[in-house]
């Protein structure tokens, strides 16, 4: 790591992997002005994602969110694609390696294959047909149906060289005569996202009948076989006899948090989330009388606002939850029922009887991980996993190599993207100056096409059966080409990485398409991507309209087909009324300040400014109180077991030593203006209130939660109650004769997982069981109890789980209906509470009782917060992040990022890899070197305008004024385009391009059309 | 700038009661700046007397247009190629611009559809309020520029009435006794020797009791 | 009026109400189909003539929703468009078409139950108005 700039000549990364994490960490590299090489053994990228028909918490199907991506700007954005390759050599340090790679030959012409199939249908070799997922049997596999690149491969250890398939491809693609090609790539530093495996059932046949019974599947068949893609096109039927199964169990942990051989001891983290989510799935969208039963032992929906989930499957949605461990599968081969036996939690032996088993499987390293941890030079886990520290979170043995996503362990989407974020950022801080960045991407000329009949070309992109199982898509597009000004109306397909946008900039030229209108996406999530590519078409931005077809027809009027093939004529007539009236957006650009400002000194806001530090311009690092450090300062030790403090102090003295960061700490942010690459925020400092205001391109929001004060369980009221922070800073300084530890009595849940906070406090749990070990080693002779509702111990931490149970600490479970019962008897407490196994009410007088609370919303600072930034505050107060699934550290506000235990509560692992995740995700920003800002702003039309000054008083900003010409002037680098002033004006002089009254009106025109 | 308020719906709709196309007339000046009768004021009444009628059963055509101002001749000229559409003009500019357009087209009906109701000054956004009665002699420049014609409910010269108290006048506690606020005024100015100076009858012949008025500027009346 | 079903416009603010009205479909949340959304980027920009042109155009309700009281991402959009909706409640009244036919609703852009719930509550408010009743009117006058 003690390079000096001129040994950092590399401005490339390497990254291993293509999966989510890969693909993240690539573009957020490559849009920070970096050359990256993709790497991918397999041959087509994406991943576990692609296998996946749904994702929790918005049980949206998230694949165009990574092929959206991947389309279109895979090749032309600093990302070199390598699949089918793999890396055998990794010579030389940090900021300067030597990576040896080896692409094996694809045996096809990817530029020629037109994935027609003809060679899967031409080959013998046991290629029946294709079936993602479930039968990767055939040697011309392809994955899933949109593979990127979209083309097949042969694999040559099933092939006899038969030749049938060279005959069957028309388009001559395949080559059997291809080699492996080696070759050497320069990089400075290397991420490591090859992701995990699912784990294969097989081996514990004998309890799960996974081998022995068709009906019993894995969770990720599950989603095979609810997918319009998958082997069954979408009917839902059972493997055995394909009837529709009407009981469905799925069995949680299967393979996971065992000891068992063929298992792994771990929790996989995700299963539960997964379960919950094919349950939901499944019940909206078979049949509400589907019995869906989840059978576990705890529920582990771990993530920002999963509890709710959790809640609002369980209450609302009718799925069921069985707490049990389940035993064994078996069959009745009279009726064909599956029968699953198990243990109830009151200990009875109970079975169910299902017509379809889920196996919740979970996720193990992938079988080369040592091979390729070896070639890296890097350690693993005792599972093969990668081995990080919580101070560290993606950071391997090696120096300038990093990990994300399910390489470290298995995780959720929102986690693996944080992590890719946060590697990406510290890969790109060993790495020569990147390349900057303006925008000035080479385009084609944009065509004029003013005084040209508006040709509207209509694309129906992505019907697939989520919308197409509700809008008939045929009499929509019929009713398109119908409509006035309309030349072309067609089906696209852009999900799973196709060619659609091209697609799309060919029907373009073609059809001399001079207007756009896309139906399905909500302009909300798809607009850039499509406006992108429109303007790649040689259009102006502006000449694209979409029509919400999925989100606000499709999705919401599931009910009434009719209904909602209407109404989606309407939306796309709207759309076409209104894009025919569309004017070219006017395009300003200005200089992007190289400037940060970092909001909040916490472990979160820390890490983020020392990572943008030595990658941009200058850090500006607010801070509240008077010093830096946050709630960590309260922490003895992190989750994994480590000291804080001398983490901590190393951390802050490097931030306060650092020559381009500066610190302001007893200092508020009270206001704030302007836009991405010129925010102008001004402060106050000091017992004085000095104000300055600091102008900077991006912003960085860390400000953190707050502790919970417990009212519950006598805290406060008698000296034996404390929180687990009281007990960790206690044991920080007990010794074994310490009475206090004699008997503790843990309850976990205090002020978390009510009403008052339905959220879960996430870290609790770990807490509790780090303590409780703590204890242990300081007096293996004391007692300790844990009382709680789920035990909530992701990935390894079950490990340190078994060990407090393994060294004696008495876990107890609880209903939330009969909580533990607190009392005082003199100077002593009792507590009591039941036992479910035994049934009955057990009194221990504690010596100590710990209350494990969680990490609230710091409301009333996140209130003022959102306010000054405009953002928005979601369940339990905390800060609303642009996506909770694909940008979780991104906020609704351009330029704008969020880290740490302000967006919920945080671990300090956690809120370490947001902190460098929100400055990986600045640092795509911070790379461009001018501000192009092409939002529409107000115009004034001067023939018109009265200079009446209701604008200039209407405008929240103050910004229009009367100018020396007697005209209102609205300076369009300012005005943020809310349209207030054009509401007002009652000379209709003023106008908002996107929204001119007359396009409104053509639009509801339009959208009521035959109504009257 | 003169104000004016739309009149109530009903007065209105029984005024267009028996024609079948009209043209709803605005005005780019006044009427627009104080939301009576600019473009947007013009489609607003347009799209309420088409609903209105619609709803009745007997269809309205409306046309909308606004004039940069109606009180000038050239400017009511613009209609001239197409006004012969119409079964009226309904004008929403104060009386002088529907007297403008009356007085050019006279064949056809011309009608008010706001009230015209005073010389005002904004207050600020969405208020305004009386600050002149075009009395034709100003006295603005002894009274700290505060009008006792416009602004004292009586039009006393000399001195608040014995309805003044607080400040405020005896009409409606809404209302600021001007003689207060040309005392606090004239106060503040070091002028209150205006105060004592006794005013003599006004000579009303300048202001409308004297008759019509009108200014002819010879050197530009050629 | 049960067998009516209203077609209702929905101006909805980019930042709230048309991101709710998203989270609604993904929610597997349903409302009326006859509610149909166009997309403002703040309630702010809503005139009066947009409802006066909708309900011109023959739709039975309009709704405009914005953010929550207080969060207007433009500081004050929400309020200036519940003003004006207050203004065309009157005029509404005045002609005879029903003050109610319009209304504004406050949300912010996680909650899609709430747009759901909006929408399907104002469309239920409507259907017991009955149609707009200029319908009638142009077919008599047809």
């Amino acid at each position: 790591m003690n390079q000096t700039d001129n040994q950092r000549t590399s401005n490339a990364v390497l990254v291993l992997g293509s999966g989510i994490a890969g693909i993240k960490a690539s573009f957020d590299l490559a849009e920070a002005g970096r050359q990256v090489y993709l790497v991918e053994k397999k041959p087509s990228l994406g991943g576990l994602l692609p296998l996946l028909d749904r994702q929790f918490p918005t049980n949206d199907c998230n694949i165009c969110h990574l092929s959206t991506d991947t389309t279109g700007s895979i090749d032309t954005r600093n990302v070199q694609a390598l699949p089918l390759t793999r890396l055998v050599g990794l010579e030389g340090q940090a900021g300067d390696f030597i990576a040896r790679v080896i692409t094996s030959p694809r045996y096809l012409e990817t530029s020629r294959c037109t994935a027609c199939g003809a060679c899967l249908d031409a080959c013998p070799q046991g290629a029946v047909s294709f079936t993602p997922g479930l039968d990767t049997s055939s040697p011309t596999c392809l994955r899933y149906p949109q593979a990127t690149p979209l083309a097949f491969a042969i694999d040559m250890g099933k092939c006899n060289l038969c030749g049938e398939c060279v005959k069957a491809c028309a388009s001559q693609a395949i080559d059997l005569k291809q080699t492996a090609v080696e070759q050497e790539l320069k990089v400075g530093s290397v991420v490591l996202a090859s992701g995990a495996e699912t784990w294969d059932p097989a081996p514990m046949d004998e309890w799960y009948g996974y081998r022995r019974f068709a009906d019993v599947i894995t969770n990720l068949e599950f989603e095979q076989l609810m997918s319009a893609a998958g082997p069954t096109g979408g009917l839902f039927q059972r493997p055995s006899d394909g009837r529709r199964p009407m009981r469905i169990g799925w069995i949680q942990c299967a393979g996971s948090r065992t000891t068992l051989p063929g298992g792994n001891p771990y929790c996989s983290s995700i299963c539960c989330m997964i379960s919950m989510k094919e349950a939901i799935w499944a019940l909206e969208r078979f049949d509400q009388a589907l019995d869906a039963t989840v059978f576990f032992m705890d529920m582990r929906p771990m993530g920002k606002d999963y509890e709710l989930y959790y809640q609002r499957a369980e209450n609302d949605l009718g799925v069921k939850f069985v707490r049990c461990r389940p035993h064994s599968v078996e069959r009745d081969d009279a009726t064909g029922d599956l029968l699953l036996s198990y243990v109830d939690d009151k200990g009875r032996q109970t079975m169910a009887e299902l017509d379809l088993v889920v196996l919740a499987t979970g996720f193990c390293p992938s079988a080369d991980a040592r091979e390729q941890a070896a070639v890296l030079g890097i350690d693993l886990d005792a599972y093969r996993f990668v081995d990080a520290e919580d101070f560290q979170p993606v950071s391997t043995s090696r120096p300038g190599v990093y990990a994300c996503g399910m390489a470290l362990g298995p995780q959720d989407i929102p986690g693996s993207l944080t992590q890719a974020s946060a590697a990406a950022c510290l890969a790109g801080a060993e790495l020569a100056a990147p390349r900057a960045l303006n925008g000035g991407e080479t385009l084609p000329r944009e065509l004029d096409v003013s005084g040209q009949e508006p040709r509207v070309g209509v694309f129906f992109v992505d019907w697939g059966q989520v919308v197409k199982g509700v809008v008939e898509a045929d009499a929509v597009r019929q009713a398109a080409a119908a409509m006035p000004g309309v030349v072309h109306a067609a089906e696209l397909q852009l999900a799973y990485g196709s060619d659609g946008l091209q697609a799309l900039e060919k029907a373009v030229a073609e059809y001399r398409i001079n207007r756009v209108v896309v139906a399905g996406y909500s302009p909300r999530t798809h607009g850039k991507v499509f406006a992108e590519a429109v303007r790649r078409a040689g259009l102006n931005r502006a000449f694209l309209e979409m029509a919400n077809i999925r989100d606000q027809d499709a999705l919401v009027h599931k009910g009434d087909p009719a209904a909602a093939t209407a109404k989606a004529i309407a939306l796309v007539r709207a759309a076409v009324a209104g894009v025919r009236q569309a004017r070219p957006a006017q395009v300003i650009s200005m200089p992007f300040s190289p400037d940060a400002l970092v909001v909040g000194g916490g472990v979160a806001g820390m890490s983020a400014a020392l990572a943008l530090a030595g990658q941009s311009g200058k850090v500006y690092l607010v801070e509240r109180s008077r010093q830096l450090g946050g709630l960590a300062r309260e922490l003895a030790r992190s989750l994994d077991g480590r000291p804080v403090e001398p983490e901590l102090a190393r951390l802050i003295s490097q931030v306060e030593s650092n020559p381009n960061i500066q610190v302001l700490t007893d200092t508020l942010v009270v206001d704030h203006k302007g836009q991405v690459g010129a925010f102008i925020t001004g402060v106050q400092s000091g017992p004085g209130m000095f104000y300055r205001q600091i102008e900077h391109g991006v912003t960085i929001l860390a400000t953190g939660a707050r502790r919970y004060e417990p009212r519950e369980y006598l805290y406060g009221q008698a000296p034996q109650v404390m929180t687990q922070l009281q007990m960790e800073q206690l044991l920080s300084q007990a010794e074994s004769s310490d009475p206090r530890l004699d008997t503790v009595v843990m309850i976990q849940c205090v002020g978390s997982r009510n009403e008052e906070n339905p959220a879960c406090g996430r870290i609790c749990c770990r807490s509790a069981v780090k303590n409780a070990l703590w204890i242990k080693q300081i007096k293996p002779e004391a007692q300790v109890f844990v009382l709680y509702r789920d035990m909530r111990m992701p990935f390894t931490s079950e490990d340190a789980y078994r060990q407090a149970r393994e060294e004696g600490v008495l876990f107890v479970r609880y209903d939330p209906g009969e909580p533990p019962q607190v009392r005082k008897q003199g100077d002593a407490l009792e507590v009591v509470f039941t036992d479910h196994i035994l049934g009955r009410p057990l009194s221990v007088e504690p010596t100590s009782l710990v209350l494990s609370t969680p990490q609230v919303a710091d409301d009333e600072n996140t209130e003022e917060l959102c306010g000054i930034f405009r953002l928005q505050q979601g369940p339990g107060g905390f800060l609303l992040e642009e996506h909770p699934k694909v940008a979780p550290v991104d906020t609704p506000a351009p330029g704008v990022f969020a880290a740490g235990s302000v967006l919920a509560p945080a671990s300090l692992a956690e809120a370490r890899t947001q902190g460098l995740a929100a400055a990986g995700r600045a640092l795509t920003l911070l790379s461009r070197v001018n501000l192009i800002l092409d939002t529409p702003v107000a115009k004034v039309n001067r023939d018109r305008c009265a200079a009446c000054l209701i604008c200039v008083r209407s405008c929240p900003y103050g910004i229009p004024y009367i100018n020396a010409e007697g005209y209102s002037e609205i300076d369009p680098a300012q005005c943020l385009g809310c349209g207030v002033c054009a509401a007002e004006c009652p000379a209709q002089a003023i106008q908002l391009p996107g929204y001119e009254d007359e396009r409104m009106l053509s639009r509801t025109a339009a959208l009521l059309e035959g109504v009257l | 700038m003169i104000t004016a308020q739309r009149k109530p719906m009903e007065e209105i709709f029984q005024s267009v009661e028996r024609f079948g196309k009209i043209l709803l007339l605005g005005c780019n000046e006044c009427v627009t700046v104080c939301h009576a009768g600019g473009r947007k004021e013009v489609a607003m009444l347009a799209s309420a007397l088409r609903m209105g009628r619609l709803k009745q059963g007997s269809p309205l055509a409306v046309d909308e247009l606004t004039l940069e101002r109606q009180c000038d001749p050239e400017y009511a000229e613009e209609l001239a190629l197409a006004i012969d559409k119409y079964d009226a003009v309904c004008s929403m500019a104060c009386g002088c611009g529907v007297q403008t357009i009356a007085g050019r087209y006279q064949g056809l009906p011309v009608l008010p559809m706001v009230n015209t109701t005073f010389m005002g000054a904004s207050e600020r956004q969405g208020v305004w309020a009386e600050r002149c009665a075009g009395c034709g002699d100003c006295v603005l420049g002894l009274t700290g520029g505060i009008c006792p014609v416009a602004r004292c409910s009586k039009r006393l010269f000399n001195g608040p009435c014995g309805g003044s108290s607080k400040g405020k006048c005896e009409i409606s506690p809404e209302v600021d006794c001007a003689w207060q606020l040309i005392w606090d005024r004239l106060k503040q100015l070091g002028q209150t020797e205006l105060y004592t100076r006794i005013m003599e009858p006004k000579d009303w012949r300048t202001a409308r009791d004297g008759g019509p008025r009108r200014i002819v500027r010879e050197d530009m009346a050629i | 009026m049960s067998d009516f079903d209203p077609v209702v416009v929905v101006f909805a603010c980019d930042y709230c109400a048309y991101t709710a009205a998203d989270v609604a479909g993904r929610m597997g949340l349903s409302y009326p189909p006859g509610v149909r959304v166009l997309r403002v980027p703040c309630a702010g920009k809503v005139e009066p003539m947009y409802l006066m042109n909708a309900l011109q155009m023959g739709a039975d309700g309009v709704l405009v929703a914005g953010c929550q009281v207080g969060d207007c991402h433009f500081k004050s959009g929400n309020l200036r468009a519940a003003a004006r909706v207050k203004r065309v409640q009157e005029l509404l009244e005045e002609i005879g078409i029903g003050g109610q036919r319009v209304a504004m609703a406050h949300m912010s852009a996680g909650q899609g139950a709430v747009f759901a719930q909006a929408a399907t509550e104002f469309s239920q408010q409507i259907a017991e108005m009955g149609p707009n009743p200029i319908k009638q009117g142009a077919r008599r006058a047809a």
